[in-house]
């Protein structure tokens, strides 16, 4: 027959073409923050971007047991050297590192501007340089001598010590054989900062590979067999969990397609079925697939995954159509007409609801609608063509599993008679989501990435080894210029000294700390002496002490120079290793300079927010959960706001599909009662609330409902679709139950919340449906 | 220079407050601990190391006077300090300097202390040992010289011993380990030379690898 030829060559040339397409063109993103929202006000905006490319997000925590202390100590070393010459990393230290040449000397020639250590107006007083004199000379008698040997000529202010002291910050962490080590010696510790973002799971996964790789040449390098390296850090803890995500699915649905293929077979007796039967779903996860990857490009891995969760009510179609292909009810061309308006509707409907997902406006989310919708599309379009003719005319069904389809039968009639029951149970439960009310939902952003408690523990450990602590709330600061934020700055230093003063802070990382604004050094240089006169004055000063005659002489000339030096910028840092520590603390955002402090130990929250008041609109007092509460709300309520137009969107598609308000009120009836059940049943079944992979499985949900009340519904209209439909429905129910029940096997909170949610739905769909259905005149036949 | 190194002596010399070099309290260190494992009477012949650290392991307590020529780079003549030593079985060792300054450095167990008068205030820091390695393999080397264990000193240091019982040389060289980071002790000193009658020591001559010098001459006033 020529049109089936015609058919199936289409449908080949397209598949190969979406082969094609998806083997040459697809770029799997793994970007994490395209599926967090978009901040509305500034400071949200701030945190989002910091999240994606932040300090806080990027640091790796390193620390290796095993072996004894200087085994370690010797591996920290080795490690160490290793990464810093890999080139990945910006920095990587482990507490014995030194300041390289460049960096040392931009610090040491700017010491006059960048502190007030040593360069206070009293210092170079006539009086003020005897003080300093006399103060070196008792040094050098002190058991302390050695260290101020190397500054003593150049420098006898300290100016340059003050410098690295500011620099070096107040991290106080123990060592041992020179290395750091935890505070029971037990580890080596080590930090780690890597050129690329944190968010980038691809990159973070090969830098985890890199540092193992290089562990093990070093275990190697120093004996050390018994040693072993932890990674830690967020970047290093999305990249297990994606890893554990992955083997869990792995063989999970290696599991799942082998369990259903089985039951497929017990249900229908037929290879054919097993084998073709999957065609819709592949079919459409393929073209999904391709037309994603030509929109967009490049595809995020959460898109693809939760996009076939999506089209999984695929599975159904071919349900559907082999239940009524058999040739004793007219064969497969004449089978596909007779359901086809039911599947079309219900497709339609389905695709509705995904649309709301492109129109939801989050760039991960827009992705994952149009996966969805050109998946299901391709997969009904499988179905509705392909499917037909590759099943012969003479295709019979036997009566399969004939003890469970009695049983169903029996069931279903019986549910029939509850309506009542249930529409008290579902006023129950709708009354339940009220009371539970906002806690239903997710608010606290890690868990958008749920992790094991044995892995919070590990890295709550690590950072307080290495004192690298979260800072959860912060200031953030904005100017027009980065010289406003660092005068804005200097003035809230002030005011935060005098908070610390007070016990009621214990430290803050402030960028004023490292790089004071232009106006402030150049207030330092006018109090710089001329080298007339600090000559002078140090001759009057050096009278009477031991000090070689021309011991000074650099220190005149180097007071001189900084005297007219040009003040020292951002710019100035640009491409040192200094730079990482600044430049996260002030940046360019938009038309504004942004500038987050950092506020630990914070103990009196309430003075902080009055604190930002003072300066009006420019500083912002941010607690870090909060915001990301407050933009998981704004972020869920949108959604929601978008499934209700989508919800609206599906009944006007189903009144026109159906002809009648009422019957598209009651189809609607079936996926809204089981939203309503569904969701008090997932939430007391998991911990901390409903989050975005629950809304997802509640997505398809829905789709698998308005289905099911579709089929559920033919069963009213003729005695025959007892015979068909019926066994579709009950078989669909089960494949879709044994697929997502594996998934819920897992220990993987997603894929657990996914399994768990669809499987619960889908089995309310399926009762829920019998439960609505409208009841037929005459009695049901008592097997299929 | 590490950075941290480098703050934690600045704490001290700028504001008093915080700690001291570590590398120059290994050298006192070394000379102050081998000056006091001093006291005793009997006097050897064809003495070798392991002879000496018995005797000297069997010194309870001590106390002498020092003084101390330091030559400096920086100075036009060297710079002389004195004061009184201290020493205490099993781990107490006091260094007070009284001229031309005030302070007191006390190593007690795992302790550090260092006490300074500075503009009429008396400024104390005290330290963990585990906060200055480099301090910890000096402090615990010659604690083991007074415990009689060669073993633990010879882990840091090359040592040679030459002249009499009546008066011996002990030469104590930083032990070259292979791995840059383990050298450490070079950096800190290049040789330390003691000189000592019995089981008094007499002199305690500490080279640093800049070429600076100090030369501490002690006396044990009750044993004369």
């Amino acid at each position: 027959m020529p049109v089936r030829w015609r058919i199936l060559s289409a449908f080949i040339l397209l598949m190969s073409v979406a082969t094609v397409i998806v083997a040459t063109r697809l770029q799997v993103s793994s970007d994490l923050s395209m599926f967090l929202p978009g901040g509305a006000s500034w400071p949200q905006q701030v945190l989002v971007e910091e999240l994606r490319k932040g300090a806080n997000g990027r640091l790796i925590l390193l620390a290796i047991e095993g072996g004894d202390s200087a085994v370690r100590a010797r591996a920290s070393q080795e490690l160490a050297a290793a990464l810093q010459h890999s080139g990945h990393f910006v920095y990587v230290t482990n507490g014995s590192g030194s300041l390289p040449g460049r960096e040392r000397s931009l610090l040491m020639t700017n010491r006059y501007l960048l502190s007030d250590g040593g360069s206070a107006e009293e210092l170079f007083s006539a009086a003020g340089l005897r003080g300093m004199l006399e103060a070196r000379l008792a040094d050098l008698a002190s058991v302390a001598a050695p260290l101020i040997k190397t500054y003593l000529a150049n420098d006898p202010g300290l100016a340059g010590l003050a410098v690295l002291r500011q620099w070096a910050g107040e991290r106080d962490i123990r060592k041992s054989n020179g290395v750091w080590v935890s505070p029971d010696q037990q580890r080596a510790l080590l930090l780690a900062y890597p050129r690329s973002a944190g968010s980038n799971l691809d990159e973070q996964e090969q830098l985890a590979r890199k540092i193992r790789g290089e562990f093990v040449a070093t275990a190697a390098k120093v004996n050390g067999s018994s040693l072993a390296l932890i990674l830690s850090g967020p970047a290093m803890i999305a990249v297990d969990s994606r890893n554990e995500i992955r083997s869990d699915a792995q063989w999970l649905s290696v599991f799942a397609s082998v369990t259903a293929m089985l039951f497929l077979y017990l249900a229908f007796r037929s290879w054919r079925v097993v084998m073709f039967g999957i065609l819709p779903l592949a079919g459409g996860a393929l073209a999904g697939l391709a037309i994603t990857t030509l929109v967009y490009g490049q595809v995020h891995g959460i898109a693809i995954a939760f996009g076939v969760t999506l089209i999984g009510i695929a599975v159904d179609y071919p349900m559907h159509f082999y239940s009524h292909a058999a040739g004793s009810m007219g064969g497969p061309a004449l089978g596909i007409q007779r359901i086809w308006p039911t599947l079309r509707l219900g497709v339609m409907t389905t695709l509705v609801g995904f649309a709301a997902l492109v129109f939801a406006g989050y760039g991960g989310l827009t992705q994952l609608g149009v996966f969805s919708i050109a998946g299901l599309t391709a997969a009904a379009a499988i179905t509705r063509f392909v499917l037909p003719i590759l099943t012969p005319s003479s295709f019979e069904l036997p009566v399969a599993l004939p003890g469970v389809q009695q049983r169903l039968l029996q069931f279903a009639r019986f549910l029939g008679r509850l309506r009542s029951v249930v529409l008290l149970l579902t006023v129950a439960a709708a009354t339940t989501l009220v009371m539970i009310g906002n806690d239903l939902w997710q608010t606290d952003a890690s868990r958008m990435a749920p992790l094991s408690d044995e892995v919070r523990k590990r890295d709550a450990r690590l950072r307080q080894d290495l004192n690298a602590p979260f800072a959860d709330e912060m200031l953030l600061v904005r100017g027009a210029s980065a010289e406003a934020v660092l005068q804005k700055l200097e003035t809230i230093n002030e005011r935060l000294l005098q908070l610390k003063q007070r016990n009621q802070l214990q430290s803050f990382e402030i960028a004023s700390r490292y790089l004071p604004s232009v106006a402030r050094q150049q207030q330092r240089q006018a109090r710089l002496p001329t080298a007339e006169s600090l000559r002078a004055d140090l001759s009057w000063a050096a009278r009477g002490l031991p000090f070689r005659a021309d011991l000074f002489s650099t220190f005149v000339s180097e007071v001189a120079a900084a005297r007219v030096a040009k003040p020292v910028t951002l710019a100035d840092f640009h491409g040192t290793m200094l730079a990482e520590r600044l430049e996260p603390l002030l940046f360019e955002f938009g038309e504004y300079w942004v500038a987050p402090v950092l506020l630990y130990g914070v103990s009196d929250s309430a003075s902080l927010p009055v604190l930002a008041d003072n300066f009006g609109d420019s500083v912002s007092y941010v607690h870090t959960r909060n915001v990301t509460r407050e933009m998981m709300t704004a972020y869920r309520q949108h959604s929601l706001t978008v499934f209700l137009y989508g919800a609206l969107a599906i009944l006007v598609v189903l009144i026109l599909g159906l002809g009648s308000l009422k019957l598209a009120l009651r189809t609607l009836l079936v996926p809204l009662s089981v939203v309503l059940l569904t969701m008090p049943l997932v939430y007391v079944m998991v911990d901390g609330g409903l989050g975005l992979f629950h809304l997802v499985a509640l997505l398809l949900v829905v789709g698998l409902g308005i289905d099911y009340a579709l089929f559920f519904n033919r069963l009213y209209r003729r005695e025959q679709e007892w015979h068909s439909t019926f066994p579709a429905l009950w078989k669909s129910w089960l494949t879709t139950v044994l697929v997502f029940g594996s998934l819920a096997l897992s220990d993987t909170v997603v894929l657990q919340a996914i399994g768990l949610t669809v499987s619960i739905g889908v089995s309310l769909c399926f009762v829920l449906g019998a439960v609505w259905m409208r009841r037929r005149p005459v009695t049901i036949p008592g097997h299929g | 220079m590490c950075v941290a190194t480098l703050i934690t002596g600045l704490i001290f010399m700028t504001s008093g407050k915080k700690n001291i070099s570590k590398r120059h309290a290994a050298v006192m260190l070394a000379a102050t601990l081998i000056v006091l494992a001093a006291p005793g009477k009997a006097v050897y012949a064809g003495l070798t190391v392991d002879q000496l650290m018995q005797k000297l392991a069997a010194v309870k307590s001590s106390e002498a006077r020092f003084a101390e020529t330091r030559h400096s780079q920086f100075l036009e003549k060297p710079m002389k300090l004195s004061g009184k030593l201290i020493y205490e079985a099993p781990d107490t060792l006091i260094k007070q300097t009284t001229r031309p300054l005030n302070e007191t450095f006390t190593i007690k167990g795992q302790r550090l202390v260092v006490e300074r008068m500075q503009e009429g205030k008396k400024l104390q820091h005290e330290v963990g040992l585990h906060d200055f390695p480099a301090l910890a393999p000096v402090v615990l080397g010659l604690r083991s010289v007074l415990a009689g264990d060669l073993k633990t000193l010879e882990k840091y240091y090359d040592v040679t011993i030459q002249g009499s019982e009546q008066d011996w040389t002990l030469r104590l060289k930083p032990r070259r380990h292979g791995f840059e980071e383990d050298d450490w002790l070079k950096d800190v000193v290049k040789l330390v030379t003691m000189r000592g009658q019995g089981v008094l020591l007499s002199q305690v001559e500490i080279i640093e690898p800049s070429g600076d010098k100090s030369v501490t001459l002690i006396t044990h006033p009750d044993r004369r």
